[in-house]
C-alpha cells in the first residue's frame, strides 16, 4: 500500500502523526487557556502589587515580593497554615482508615449491596451550606440532639463548637462524615478488580486475613489510594464553607484554615494583593504535594 | 444507550432553559394590609418608562420592608422599582467587588457606615451634592437637617455619598418579675449589673445572670455597649488607639468575667444577634443587651415569654453607666448607622436618587417605621403616629446625644477583625484581657498608619 | 461437629457484619434524614429540648420556600447550568484525556499537572478578576457566566478522571480496529468510547455535584437572574434570624436531583470510578 502514496501524503500522513496528540488535547486547553488567561494572569499581576480597595485609586505601586514575604513573616498566616496541616492530615488519616473499613465491609457479599453503597453516597452530595448549618443545629451545645442523646447515655454535654479545645474535632467529624464515604467507594472500587489467584495462593499457604490484606491488598490498592489521597488533599486543603458555617474559624482562631484566613484578611477587607499571593502560596504547596504524587504513581508503572 | 439519553436530556434542559421568559420582580411584591397607605402626592401620572431602579438590600426585614415600601413608591410615583436580595453572608463581598470595578448591578444600595468611607476612597459612590443642587432633580422639601448628625458619617470634604437610614442601639433587656421578685431595679451602674446578674444566676435551674455575643465576626457588636458604657473608647479624639488604656482593660476584664464566672452560658463564643435573641425569648438568661430590632420578638406573646394576663415578662431599659459624684449617671452607649448609597458606576443614577430622596424623606421614613424599620429622619421619627405604633423610638431619640458608632474610617473594614479577634481571644481565655488588648492595639495602629490616620 | 461450628461462626460474622453496614448507613444518613424531618417541622419546634418526634407534620415550610423565592427559575438555573457545564467539559475533556492516555510527547507531565492548577485555586483569587472579566462582556448575571467559571474545575477533572479510564482500555483494541482500516479517530469512536462510557458517567456525576453546589462564584457573578439554588438556602439566614424551618426545607429540595442522579447512576459511580482509579 506505502507503494502507492506519494512522497508529499507520506510526509502530510507523518506530520499528523507528529501533532496527533496536538488535535486531542488543544481543544481543551485552548478553552482553558483563553477563560483563564486574564483571570490568572491578573490574579498574579495583584500578588506583586499593592492594590486594597483604600489604595487603588491613588496608585498601584510594585510590590515585588513584598506581598509573599510580608505572608510568611505574619504569625497568624503562617498560624492559619499549620491549623490547615492539622487538619488535613488528621481528616485524610481517618478518612482512609474508616474508608478502608467501610470498603472492606461492603466488598463482603451482602443483600441489596447496591442500594446501600447509594444511601451511603449521599452525605458527599450535599450542598456545602446545609452541611454546615445542619452540623452547627446538631452540635448546639443547648439544643443539639448529639448532645442531648449523649446526655440520656449519662454523658455530659459537650461544647463541640464553643470550646477551643473541641472544636477542631468537631471540624474534622463533620469533614469526615461528609467524604469518606467518597474514599470508601473508590477503594470499594479498587477492591473489586483486584485479582483472585494472589489470594488463593495466600489462603492455601494459610495466610491470616491480616497478613493477606498487608502483603497482598494495600499493595494492590496503591495507586487507587495514592489518587484518593491527592483529591482529597486539594480538597480538604481548601476547605472553606462547612468550617465558616460551623466555627467561622473560631473560637479564638482555633479553626482558622488558610482559606478562612485568606478570606477574613484579604478578601473582607477586599486586600486583593495580598489575597492573590496567599492563594498562590497555597496552590504552590499543593503543586508540590501532587506532584510528589503523580511520582509515586507513576514510578508504580 | 444512557448516553444517548444524557445527551438528549442535556440539549432539551438547555433549550428549555434557553426559552425560560425573562424573570418578573425577586420576591412577590405584597402590598399587605400593614402599610398604612399615606397620602402621599402623586407626582407625575405613570407615562414614560422609565428604566426601574434596582435597588439592593441583604436577605432579612429590611429586605422585606424594602419590598412593601417601594411598591408604595410605585404607586405614588408609577416608576419601576426592583428590590434584590443578597445574601447576608456575601452581602459585603459583592458590594466591595461591585464598588472596585465599576459594576453596574445595582443603582442604590443599604449602606453600613463602616464601608462608606472606604467606598468613597476608592470612587465608588456617587457624590449626592450633584444632585442636592439639582433644582430638576431634588425635591424641594429636601434638607439634610432632616438627619441630625447622622449626615457627618458620610459626609467627607464636603460631598455627602449617603442618605442616612436606620441608625440603631442596644437595650439592656430585662427579666422584670425575676427582677421583682429579688427585689432588684434595672441596673443603672455595672456594678448593679454585676450584682444582679449574681444574684440571679442559676445555671442549675437553666437561667444564666445574662448572655453576652461572643462570636467571632460579631463579637464588636455587643462588646461596644460594654467598652463604652464603662468608659472606654476605641480610638481617642487624634485616632490614636484607645481600647487599651485603663478604662478598656476594666471593662474587658469585666465582660471576660462573665463567662469565667459562669454567669453567662458557657457557649457563649458561638453566639452572635440570634443565640442571644433565642436566650433571651427562651427566658434563659435574667438580663442581656441586645439591638432595638429585637424588640418586635421580644415584647411579642407567641415568640417570647409573657405572664398570664398578656404582659411581657422582659422590659427594657438603657444600658448602664457610670455615676458621677454628683449622682446623675454618664452613659455613653453605642450602635450602627445604615444608609442608602449609589454607585459611581450605576447606569441610572438620576432615578436612583430620586427614589432614596424619597425613601428617607419624611413620608418614606415613616412608611419605613411603620413596616417595621428605624427612621433615619427625624421628623418621621417623631411623627405620632410612628411613635404611637413604636414607643421604643422616644427612647432613642433620647440616647442619640451619646451614641457612639464604630469609626468612620477608610481603614474600619480592616480595623473591626482585628478588634473582635482580640475581644474573643479574652474571652474565650486564650489571652489575659491586657495581652489581647496590647497585641489588639499594635496591630490597629500599624492599620491607622497605614491608613494615614497617625503618624 | 466441625460443620456446627463453622456454621454458628458464619452467621456470627453475618450479624456482625450486617450489623456494621446498619450503622454505617445509619451515621451517614441520621443528618439527612434530620434534615428531612426537621423540614415538615413547624419553626419552633427545631429547638425543642427533648427533641419532638412526635409532631404533625407541615408542608409550611415548603410552601414558604416555593412562594417567597422564584424557586423553579433557581432551579432550572441550577440544572441548565450543571447540565451545560458537565456536557462541554466531558466533551473536552475526553478528547484531551485520550491524547494523555494515548501518546507520548514531551512536556506531558508539566501539561497534566498544569491541568490541575485551576483546581487548586481557591475560587477567591479568580472571582473578582473573573467579575471583572465579565462585566467588561456584560455577562454578569448570566448564565453563561457561571457556565464559563465552572468550566474552569470540570474541564481539569475531566480531564484527569478520564485519562485513568482509558489508560485501562488495552490499546491493542484500537490497534486491531485501526489495522482493520478505521481512522484513530474512528478507532477512539468506536471501540474505546464505549468501553469507557461508565467512566464518563462517574466522571459526570461527580462533575455534576460540584457545579450543583457551588456558592462563591454564583453569588458574586448573579443576581436576581442567573441566581442558582446553593444562594437560595443561604437567603434564609439573615442578620436578625436564622430560619431553620426553610432552610430544611431548601435544603432538601435542592437535595433531592442529586439523591435521584445518585440512585439512577451509582452502578456506573462504582465500576467508572473503580477502574480509572487503578492506572491514575
Amino acid at each position: 500500500m506505502a507503494l502507492t502514496h506519494s512522497k508529499k501524503t507520506w510526509t502530510f500522513h507523518r506530520f499528523i502523526r507528529k501533532f496527533e496528540p496536538a488535535f486531542y488535547i488543544s481543544p481543551a486547553f485552548i478553552v482553558l487557556i483563553i477563560i483563564l488567561l486574564f483571570p490568572l494572569g491578573y490574579a498574579l499581576w495583584l500578588s506583586f502589587h499593592t492594590w486594597t480597595l483604600r489604595t487603588f485609586k491613588q496608585g498601584i505601586p510594585f510590590s515585588d515580593i513584598q506581598n509573599y514575604a510580608q505572608l510568611f513573616s505574619n504569625p497568624d498566616f503562617l498560624n492559619a497554615l499549620r491549623i490547615t496541616l492539622t487538619f488535613v492530615v488528621l481528616a485524610i488519616s481517618f478518612e482512609l482508615i474508616l474508608g478502608m473499613g467501610l470498603a472492606l465491609l461492603l466488598n463482603q457479599d451482602i443483600k441489596a449491596r447496591s442500594f446501600t453503597r447509594a444511601l451511603i453516597l449521599i452525605p458527599m452530595m450535599c450542598t456545602n451550606v446545609v452541611i454546615g448549618l445542619m452540623w452547627r443545629l446538631l452540635l448546639n451545645y443547648q439544643y443539639g440532639l448529639v448532645n442531648y442523646y449523649l446526655g440520656r447515655l449519662g454523658i455530659l454535654p459537650v461544647e463541640w463548637l464553643s470550646s477551643p479545645h473541641v472544636a477542631m474535632w468537631s471540624v474534622i467529624l463533620v469533614d469526615v462524615w461528609n467524604t469518606t464515604s467518597f474514599v470508601a467507594l473508590m477503594l470499594l472500587a479498587g477492591l473489586q478488580t483486584l485479582p483472585d489467584e494472589p489470594y488463593e495462593a495466600a489462603k492455601m499457604d494459610g495466610a491470616s486475613a491480616f497478613q493477606t490484606f498487608t502483603y497482598l491488598t494495600l499493595p494492590f490498592l496503591r495507586p487507587i489510594i495514592l489518587v484518593v489521597l491527592l483529591w482529597r488533599f486539594i480538597d480538604t486543603f481548601r476547605i472553606f464553607d462547612v468550617i465558616y458555617l460551623l466555627t467561622a474559624g473560631g473560637p479564638a482562631r482555633v479553626t482558622e484554615t488558610i482559606s478562612i484566613y485568606v478570606y477574613r484578611y484579604g478578601f473582607q477587607s477586599f486586600n486583593l494583593g495580598v489575597a492573590a499571593s496567599a492563594s498562590f502560596i497555597m496552590m504552590l504547596i499543593m503543586l508540590v504535594f501532587a506532584a510528589v504524587i503523580a511520582w509515586a504513581i507513576g514510578k508504580e508503572e | 444507550m444512557k448516553f444517548k439519553i444524557f445527551a438528549l436530556l442535556a440539549v432539551l434542559t438547555f433549550v428549555l432553559a434557553a426559552c425560560t421568559p425573562a424573570a418578573a420582580t425577586e420576591a412577590p411584591v405584597n402590598p399587605a394590609e400593614e402599610v398604612a397607605t399615606e397620602a402621599a402626592p402623586a407626582e407625575q401620572p405613570p407615562a414614560e418608562a422609565a428604566k426601574p431602579v434596582v435597588v439592593a438590600v441583604w436577605s432579612g426585614p429590611e429586605h422585606d420592608n424594602l419590598v412593601k415600601v417601594a411598591a408604595e413608591y410605585t404607586k405614588a410615583t408609577g416608576k419601576e422599582v426592583i428590590v434584590e436580595e443578597v445574601a447576608r453572608e456575601a452581602y459585603f463581598d459583592k458590594l466591595n467587588t461591585i464598588t472596585a470595578t465599576c459594576g453596574k448591578d445595582y443603582d442604590a444600595f443599604y449602606a453600613m457606615s463602616d464601608f462608606v468611607p472606604v467606598y468613597v476612597a476608592a470612587e465608588g459612590l456617587k457624590d449626592l451634592n450633584t444632585f442636592f443642587e439639582d433644582p430638576a432633580v431634588a425635591s424641594p422639601e429636601f434638607t439634610l437637617d432632616d438627619f441630625g448628625m447622622a449626615t457627618s458619617f458620610f459626609t467627607f470634604d464636603g460631598k455627602t455619598y449617603a442618605l442616612p437610614s436606620e441608625g440603631d442601639t442596644a437595650w439592656l433587656w430585662y427579666r422584670k418579675d425575676l427582677f421583682e421578685k429579688a427585689g432588684l431595679t434595672p441596673p443603672e451602674t455595672w456594678d448593679e449589673f454585676y450584682a444582679a446578674a449574681k444574684k440571679l444566676n442559676d445555671p442549675a435551674n437553666g437561667i444564666y445572670g445574662a448572655v453576652i455575643g461572643n462570636k467571632p465576626d460579631e463579637a464588636w457588636w455587643d462588646y461596644m455597649y460594654y467598652l463604652f458604657g464603662q468608659g472606654g473608647e476605641l480610638l481617642n479624639p487624634d485616632n490614636t488607639v484607645a481600647i487599651n488604656n485603663e478604662a478598656g482593660v476594666k471593662a474587658l476584664t469585666f465582660y471576660a468575667n462573665l463567662l469565667k464566672e459562669g454567669l453567662v452560658p458557657p457557649d457563649v463564643t458561638t453566639f452572635g444577634y440570634v443565640e442571644i435573641l433565642e436566650t433571651l425569648s427562651k427566658g434563659k438568661a435574667a438580663m442581656g443587651i441586645q439591638w432595638m430590632a429585637a424588640a418586635q420578638d421580644l415584647l411579642s406573646c407567641d415568640k417570647s415569654l409573657c405572664d398570664a394576663d398578656g404582659n411581657p415578662l422582659l422590659g427594657y431599659v438603657i444600658p448602664p453607666g457610670i455615676k458621677q459624684d454628683d449622682g446623675t449617671i454618664k452613659r455613653h452607649t453605642g450602635g450602627s448607622q445604615w444608609s442608602w448609597a449609589i454607585p459611581a458606576c450605576s447606569e441610572n443614577q438620576v432615578e436612583a436618587y430620586k427614589f432614596i430622596e424619597w425613601l428617607t424623606s419624611p413620608v418614606g421614613a415613616k412608611l419605613w417605621a411603620l413596616n417595621g424599620g428605624i427612621p433615619g429622619n427625624i421628623k418621621a421619627l417623631s411623627d405620632p403616629a410612628v411613635v404611637a405604633k413604636i414607643p421604643q423610638f422616644a427612647l432613642l431619640a433620647e440616647v442619640m446625644p451619646y451614641r457612639s458608632i464604630f469609626p468612620t474610617l477608610t481603614v474600619s473594614p480592616e480595623l473591626l477583625p482585628v478588634v473582635n479577634e482580640g475581644i474573643v481571644a479574652a474571652v474565650s481565655g486564650t489571652k489575659t484581657p491586657q495581652e489581647a488588648l496590647d497585641e489588639m492595639a499594635a496591630k490597629l495602629t500599624e492599620i491607622l498608619k497605614a491608613g494615614g490616620y497617625v503618624k | 461437629m466441625h460443620q456446627r461450628n463453622y456454621h454458628a461462626l458464619k452467621i456470627i460474622n453475618r450479624i456482625i457484619i450486617y450489623s456494621l453496614v446498619v450503622l454505617a448507613v445509619f451515621l451517614s444518613l441520621s443528618p439527612i434524614i434530620y434534615l428531612f424531618i426537621t423540614s415538615f417541622k413547624e419553626p419552633d419546634l427545631t429547638f425543642a429540648i427533648p427533641p419532638v418526634w412526635n409532631f404533625t407534620p407541615t408542608v409550611q415550610n415548603y410552601r414558604e420556600v416555593l412562594s417567597t423565592t422564584n424557586f423553579s427559575k433557581y432551579f432550572m438555573n441550577s440544572v441548565s447550568i450543571a447540565l451545560i457545564t458537565v456536557g462541554i467539559a466531558m466533551l473536552l475533556g475526553t478528547l484531551a484525556a485520550y491524547g494523555f492516555s494515548r501518546f507520548r510527547f514531551r512536556g506531558k507531565f508539566w501539561l497534566k499537572m498544569g491541568a490541575l492548577v485551576p483546581q487548586m485555586l481557591p475560587p477567591i483569587v479568580l472571582v473578582v478578576p473573573l467579575y471583572v472579566l465579565f462585566n467588561r462582556l456584560d455577562w454578569i448575571d448570566t448564565r453563561q457566566a457561571l457556565i464559563v467559571s465552572y468550566l474552569t474545575f470540570t474541564i481539569p477533572l475531566a480531564i484527569w478522571m478520564m485519562t485513568g479510564f482509558f489508560d485501562d482500555v488495552p490499546i491493542e483494541l484500537e490497534e486491531a480496529a485501526m489495522i482493520d482500516g478505521c481512522s484513530r479517530f474512528g478507532a477512539l469512536f468506536r471501540v474505546s468510547l464505549p468501553l469507557v462510557v461508565p467512566g464518563m458517567a462517574a466522571t459526570a456525576i461527580l462533575a455534576f455535584i460540584y457545579c450543583w453546589n457551588e456558592f462563591l462564584y454564583a453569588v458574586i457573578l448573579t443576581g436576581r437572574e442567573a441566581r442558582t439554588l446553593p444562594v437560595i438556602i443561604t437567603s434564609f439566614m439573615t442578620n436578625k434570624s436564622i430560619l431553620w424551618g426553610r432552610i430544611a426545607a431548601s435544603g432538601s429540595l435542592v437535595l433531592i436531583p442529586v439523591i435521584i442522579f445518585a440512585l439512577l447512576a451509582q452502578r456506573y459511580l462504582v465500576r467508572g470510578l473503580g477502574k480509572g482509579a487503578v492506572k491514575g
